[in-house]
């Protein structure tokens, strides 16, 4: 299994760099033709592909949610061109790595826009790398979405971020982990922008339920021994840690709170439980709560066909990270904005893109036109022996935010 | 009191875990004047050899990560370093940088990104002074230490200590006595390599394991062999205990960032205010590189 | 014994000893005199491969052994003595003898009682001694080692005159029980005074090799090859 594993990682992005060799070349063809423009001639919308940028970072401190989101999209691109793509051509891909770094998410956005034209933007993980890449995107007139889990407050006409926002994730969550465990709450998470957010949100949300927040510790990215901040949060005595540490550092987090006996008792969400980490921390996650906007396990029969193929593509019974199914919904979302705009014009699509109403894998989905804050259904879930079984249909978490972004 | 003696056990792991990483670096670099930058990458391949062979008893999967971290290490010097002691310092340095990524890289196409853990073959806590700590932390705290000790003895006791002495001191003259010179670096590389596996796989239940996880113990360690005196083998251990205390101290009374930031600064000052052991390495590379082809 | 055959050394590019050959019997002591600069330190280092051989062969009982590698010659008995005495810094005067000393050979001569710095300072780091006191420790490792030849760079440097003689004393033992010595030196006294016989080198060749007892009684033809000018 671990074989087969292997080998699909290895040809993904091969294959990806020859597509994106093969674009090259047909690049330099049609320059001597002339017709190459910015993507604002409908006419040759008709004749060129839809071309997308996808930016991820398989590499680096964020790759575990890079190649995440990688494999949904791939399967979206899979899917969108079997069905006979845009504007009856298959869709092209460019793959860049961002390495989860800024300044080379930077590069890689103005090779995207200038070298290789791409009509449209898709990806990176984290947030410092997705505002680089937007603000190439933007002053290039070229829109562009992300897929994960985000605290951005990024806006531009042609930004349309597919992650969930924390207000989202923590408005029925944290109430219900005030009910059940308690009032007392320990935040904890890696230093930068969005766990900051989070429990910002989180600290908002735990104060109208009538709890308090007794300790808040952040750790730079990259910690291995989280020794002194489990002595810290279990000092504080909480009855339960809400968790935005990621990546590796989620995995060495929780298993260090539990082997000192932190966890003892107490309850555990955040971040730190989504499906990505379930196969390393497995029973320590069983039996916890989390909110998901997508999960395998919500039962539409789009669904069930994108879990038959995505354990199939990648030889994987691990739960299916929220990342993989974002990616999957939010690329075949922006195909049908362009099918739908009949051009690769910016204007056009983004028109298109606040307009659509999209039936995704786990229910509809669309934007507010006007702040650029997805619209589709939550679910609140509890982890039991890798499945993350839905226990409430939260349907659409609304989140009011001040910004226009038209 | 409770707080302070888990503060002392806390210190003393990290102290074990440093200094076997400390002492590898400061091996090789003492004896090959290779700064290995690929040796944080190294913890990760005994991490992984761990989740690897996980149905094998937790002991006997240590043994097998610390054979293979000897066959590695052989064949690392062989094939890479051998041709490029000639070219100085930067060029093993680069050369050991690309062994980084192709390790992270093999990890990464056979394991996948996705974090990988290892079960502890110890669970639950023992009662130290009144203070619980987990039962396997403290195993492998004695565990590292003792390595360590015997590290030592085996240096400063033994006649194969002394001559890995006299070669680090002289390689030529120990060459002249007899000292088969190849032998001894590539020894030497074998030994670092094993250190640094064994560290990762004594640590390896405490840790997320994700390809890049090898690259946050890579600093600590350099740290470690430059407040030590280089090229004493007792400098790295020395450096290790100032690392891992100034490390619980600074996260104990502030918050992690400024922790972390006061920790790096403490550290440059340290080696900035005692520049000698620097200095005083340079002048042997450079005549030992140029003497090796 | 002890043959160098058409040997060329140098550094890098540089060429230093040019095509020498010479040989060296059992028991003898051979002198190796010149002006500064003319290959003499690089003849030892070329004999122990701790240069560039470009070419040529040193043989030991006939036999070729290969370049580079001085542990094979430091197992068939012979050792060197280089001009910055090669003495391990950081180790100890003992340790420094310890590493010398050859399981089943026993020099003619005790060491400890030519040298009794040895003991004294035994556990003293030999990078602290003096020049001098090093210089003793790496005669010392030089006649322990060698049981076949034992080649000293430099030989007096450092020495006093008491010193230098109890050496001589000490290497004349050694090389009746069938040592072969080369020694380098800068002026012709004391090889002249004790050497079997004398090389002078001029450019990277020899241009001069006779027994020391024939220049003794001339030693114009000496003095013209070394004094400047």
């Amino acid at each position: 299994m671990v074989h087969k594993n292997a080998e699909r990682r290895l040809t993904g992005p091969r294959r990806r760099l020859a597509v994106a060799g093969g674009t090259a070349v047909l690049l330099a063809l049609s320059a001597c033709g002339g017709s190459v423009g910015g993507g604002g001639d409908t006419a040759a919308a008709d004749q060129e592909p839809l071309k997308i940028g996808f930016l991820a970072p398989i590499t680096g401190p964020a790759a575990p949610e890079g190649i995440a989101m990688q494999q949904g999209f791939d399967l979206a691109i899979e899917d969108i061109n079997a069905d006979g793509g845009v504007f009856g051509q298959p869709v092209e891909v460019v793959f860049i790595d961002d390495q989860a770094d800024p300044a080379t998410a930077t590069q890689a956005a103005q090779r995207m826009v200038q070298q290789e034209q791409v009509d449209y933007i898709f990806g990176t993980i984290t947030d410092d790398t997705t505002i680089a890449a937007a603000n190439v995107a933007a002053q290039a007139g070229v829109p562009m979405s992300q897929a994960i889990a985000t605290a951005l407050d990024f806006c531009s006409p042609h930004f349309w971020p597919f992650g969930e926002t924390p207000t989202q994730l923590l408005t029925d969550l944290v109430p219900q982990m005030v009910e059940q465990f308690g009032p007392n709450v320990a935040l904890v998470g890696n230093d930068y922008v969005f766990p900051r957010t989070y429990h910002e949100v989180a600290r908002q949300l735990v104060e109208e339920a009538g709890g308090t927040v007794v300790a808040e510790e952040y750790s730079p990215l990259g910690t291995s021994d989280w020794q002194p901040v489990i002595t810290k949060l279990a000092d504080s005595d909480p009855d339960w840690i809400l968790s935005a540490v990621v990546g590796g550092d989620a995995v060495s987090f929780v298993k260090q709170a539990d082997q000192f006996g932190l966890l003892e008792g107490r309850g555990l969400t955040g971040v730190s439980v989504d499906q990505q980490f379930y196969p390393a921390l497995g029973e320590l996650l069983d039996g916890r709560t989390q909110t998901v906007r997508y999960g395998d396990q919500v039962q539409t029969e789009a669904n069930a066909a994108f879990v038959e193929a995505y354990q199939e593509a990648y030889d994987t019974q691990a739960p299916i990270s929220g990342v993989a199914g974002n990616a999957y919904v939010g690329m075949r979302f922006i195909a049908e904005a362009f099918e739908r705009a009949g051009s690769k014009d910016a204007d056009a699509v983004s028109e298109q893109m606040g307009r659509l109403e999209y039936e995704g894998l786990t229910g509809t989905v669309r934007f507010d036109a006007t702040d650029h804050v997805i619209e589709a259904p939550m679910f609140l879930t509890t982890i039991d022996g890798g499945a993350y079984t839905v226990e409430e249909e939260l349907g659409v978490v609304p989140d009011e935010q001040t910004k226009d972004c038209a | 009191m409770d707080s302070l003696v888990s503060f002392v056990l806390s210190t003393a792991n990290l102290f074990g875990f440093y200094a076997l990483l400390a002492l590898g670096l400061g091996l090789v670099f003492g004896q090959l004047g290779v700064v290995n930058v690929a040796h944080g990458d190294l913890v990760m391949v005994g991490a992984y050899v761990m989740y690897a062979l996980t149905p094998v008893p937790f002991p006997l999967r240590v043994l097998l990560a610390v054979l293979l971290a000897v066959v590695l290490g052989l064949a690392a010097e062989w094939a890479i370093l051998r041709r490029l002691y000639s070219r100085g310092m930067l060029a093993t340095l680069l050369a050991m940088w690309g062994l980084g990524i192709v390790l992270r890289q093999l990890a990464e196409a056979i394991f996948g990104a996705t974090p990988r853990s290892v079960e502890a073959p110890i669970e639950g806590s023992t009662v130290v002074l009144g203070t619980p700590f987990p039962t396997y932390r403290l195993v492998v705290t004695g565990v590292s230490l003792a390595v360590v000790v015997l590290a030592l003895l085996v240096v400063y006791r033994t006649s194969l200590g002394l001559k890995l002495r006299a070669s680090i001191a002289n390689r030529d003259m120990a060459a002249v006595l007899g000292i088969p010179p190849r032998l001894m670096i590539a020894g030497t590389f074998a030994v670092g390599t094993l250190l640094a596996v064994l560290a990762g796989a004594l640590q390896s239940p405490t840790l997320g394991l994700t390809p890049g996880m090898g690259v946050a113990f890579l600093a600590p360690a350099f740290f470690a062999v430059l407040v030590g005196r280089l090229g004493s083998l007792t400098g790295p251990i020395v450096g290790a205990f100032v690392v891992a205390l100034l490390s619980s101290l600074l996260r104990r009374y502030l918050t992690e960032t400024v922790a972390e930031l006061l920790f790096f600064a403490a550290l440059v000052v340290l080696i900035a205010a005692r520049p000698a052991g620097l200095s005083w390495r340079l002048p042997s590379w450079s005549t030992r590189t140029r003497n090796v082809a | 014994m002890l043959e160098l055959h058409a040997l060329t050394g140098g550094y890098k590019d540089t060429r230093i000893v040019n095509d020498l050959s010479l040989r060296v019997e059992p028991g003898e002591i051979v002198g190796v005199l010149g002006r500064n600069g003319v290959g003499k330190t690089t003849l030892l280092k070329s004999l122990f491969g701790l240069c560039r051989v470009f070419s040529g062969e040193v043989r030991i009982d006939g036999v070729a052994v290969p370049s580079g590698r001085p542990e094979l010659l430091a197992r068939a008995g012979c050792t060197l003595m280089p001009d910055d005495r090669g003495v391990f810094a950081d180790l100890t005067v003992a340790e420094n003898l310890r590493l010398a000393a050859r399981r089943g050979y026993r020099p003619p001569v005790d060491v400890r009682a030519v040298y009794p710095l040895l003991d004294e300072r035994a556990d003293q780091a030999a990078g602290t001694l003096s020049g001098g006191q090093k210089q003793q420790v790496g005669l010392a490792r030089a006649v322990l080692a060698g049981s076949r030849l034992i080649a000293v760079d430099e030989f007096s440097q450092g020495l006093q005159p008491s010193v230098v003689d109890d050496s001589i004393a000490a290497l004349r033992t050694v090389a009746a029980s069938g040592v072969a010595v080369v020694l380098v030196e800068q002026g012709p006294e004391i090889p002249l005074r004790f050497c079997d016989r004398i090389v002078v080198m001029v450019k990277g060749g020899i241009v001069l090799d006779a027994p020391a007892a024939e220049l003794r009684a001339d030693p114009s033809r000496l003095t013209d090859l070394l004094v400047v000018g």
